[in-house]
């Protein structure tokens, strides 16, 4: 199969908390292609971290994240 | 073993010819006389509190055909079996000891080494807790350590600096840390260390991560945390504290050492060990603790006696 690499999904993930932000973005890879991406937008440090540490162990890729007035945005890459 | 023969010839006798120092000696081995003075709570040694599930399996039956029915769970991760009668104890000593859950540990000795449950299970952890404890108890049975205490001496460690087990408390507490250092070719300014550091101790400067040393606390977190892998460990330890207790008159241990390895947390747990063994004062009532000890010949002193201590090994 063809993986589409500009696949880009989104998910609105302001004014939620871990872990509930988690389970949402879990859930979310879960549905796209290895090798597509999510971006996924979070505004406190609590759901930053859980995000983050989860993707990482779960042996998926942060491309990018950005800062704008407390909003990271994060795009993620589906490693496995 | 001379201990374990004086114990036995102890348990033979009758319980009414009992000395002071016979009981002392059997608190020391966990046989710890209740209220009702026929009766004894057996306290086992469980360092870091783990024991495999047919362990606990084991003692529960102890507890049934020994005991009360009842275990009670002491503060210091220990398991303590209450109401066996005197005649009973050398069987049921006899049999912990088989279940690799012997009694001991009351009265003037060190006590349980407690600990956090630490790598692997832990997410935060920065060491492995219970090879630590294991090691430590290994170092002090070796060598006999506490055998002529005056008082009591307690050891605790934590697997990174939010201290789940009370280090501060103890006479001698240990955290395990590590010193971020940002590799700034790959650091990309992108704020996550920023936001996730409970000490706001990293700022950005030039678009790249700066972390100030006066705040950090070693914890690791923005190691585990950078998304880009920006930041490593430039070096790994233990941080060592002293003269924590808790009791009538709580008072927090004191940093005595940073990035320690094993090695000198060992030898300053035996140095420790032998100037409160010397310096300690009690006089049958009152017994000084290892944090009194050192405000009494203050922290300068007991430093340089410890480091002495250790270059007389
Ligand atoms: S002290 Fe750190 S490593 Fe130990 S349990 Fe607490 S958070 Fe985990
Ligand atoms: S999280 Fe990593 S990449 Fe981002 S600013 Fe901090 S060190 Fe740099
Ligand atoms: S090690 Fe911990 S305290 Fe130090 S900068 Fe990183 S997150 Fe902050």
């Amino acid at each position: 199969m063809v993986k589409k690499m500009t696949d880009e999904k989104m998910l609105d993930l302001k004014g939620l908390f871990c872990p509930h932000t988690n389970l949402l973005t879990i859930r979310e890879l879960e549905k796209i292609q290895v090798g597509s991406k999510l971006r996924i937008e979070v505004d406190n440090a609590d759901s930053l971290k859980g995000v983050i540490q989860t993707v990482k162990n779960k042996g998926h890729i942060i491309i990018d994240v950005k800062e704008k007035d407390q909003v990271f945005t994060i795009i993620i890459q589906k490693g496995r | 073993m001379e201990e374990a023969n004086s114990l036995s010839e102890i348990l033979s006798k009758d319980l009414n010819k009992l000395s002071k120092a016979e009981l002392t000696e059997m608190r020391r081995n966990g046989l710890i006389q209740q209220r009702d003075p026929k009766f004894f709570i057996c306290r086992l040694s469980i360092p870091a509190g783990v024991i495999t599930a047919e362990q606990l399996e084991i003692i529960c039956k102890l507890a049934n055909e020994y005991g009360n029915g009842q275990v009670h769970l002491s503060t210091r991760q220990g398991i303590q079996i209450p109401g066996v009668p005197y005649e009973r104890l050398s069987e049921i000593q006899e049999k912990l000891k088989e279940n690799g859950t012997p009694t001991w540990g009351c009265g003037p000795t060190i006590r349980n080494i407690i600990a956090c449950p630490g790598y692997p299970e832990c997410k935060y952890a920065n060491i492995s807790t219970r090879k630590l404890v294991y090691r430590i108890k290994d170092f002090i049975d070796k060598r006999k350590l506490g055998y002529n205490l005056k008082g009591k001496f307690k050891i605790a460690i934590a697997g990174c600096p939010n201290s789940c087990a009370n280090v501060y408390s103890n006479d001698i507490g240990i955290i395990g840390v590590v010193k971020p250092r940002v590799k700034e070719e790959i650091c990309n300014g992108c704020k996550v260390c920023v936001a996730i550091c409970k000490e706001k101790a990293i700022n950005i400067v030039d678009e790249k991560a700066v972390i100030d040393f006066e705040k950090c606390v070693c914890c690791g977190d923005c190691i585990r945390l950078c998304p880009f892998d920006a930041i490593e460990p430039e070096k790994e330890g233990l941080t060592i504290f002293l003269g924590g207790k808790q009791g009538r008159h709580p008072s927090l241990a004191k940093k005595v050492m940073e990035f320690a390895d094993e090695e000198m947390v060992l030898s300053i747990i035996e140095g420790a060990v032998k100037i409160f063994e010397k310096e300690g004062l009690a006089d049958g009532v009152r017994k000084e603790r290892f944090g009194a000890l050192i405000e009494r010949l203050g922290f300068d002193e007991i430093k340089s006696l410890i480091y002495g201590e250790e270059d007389d090994r």
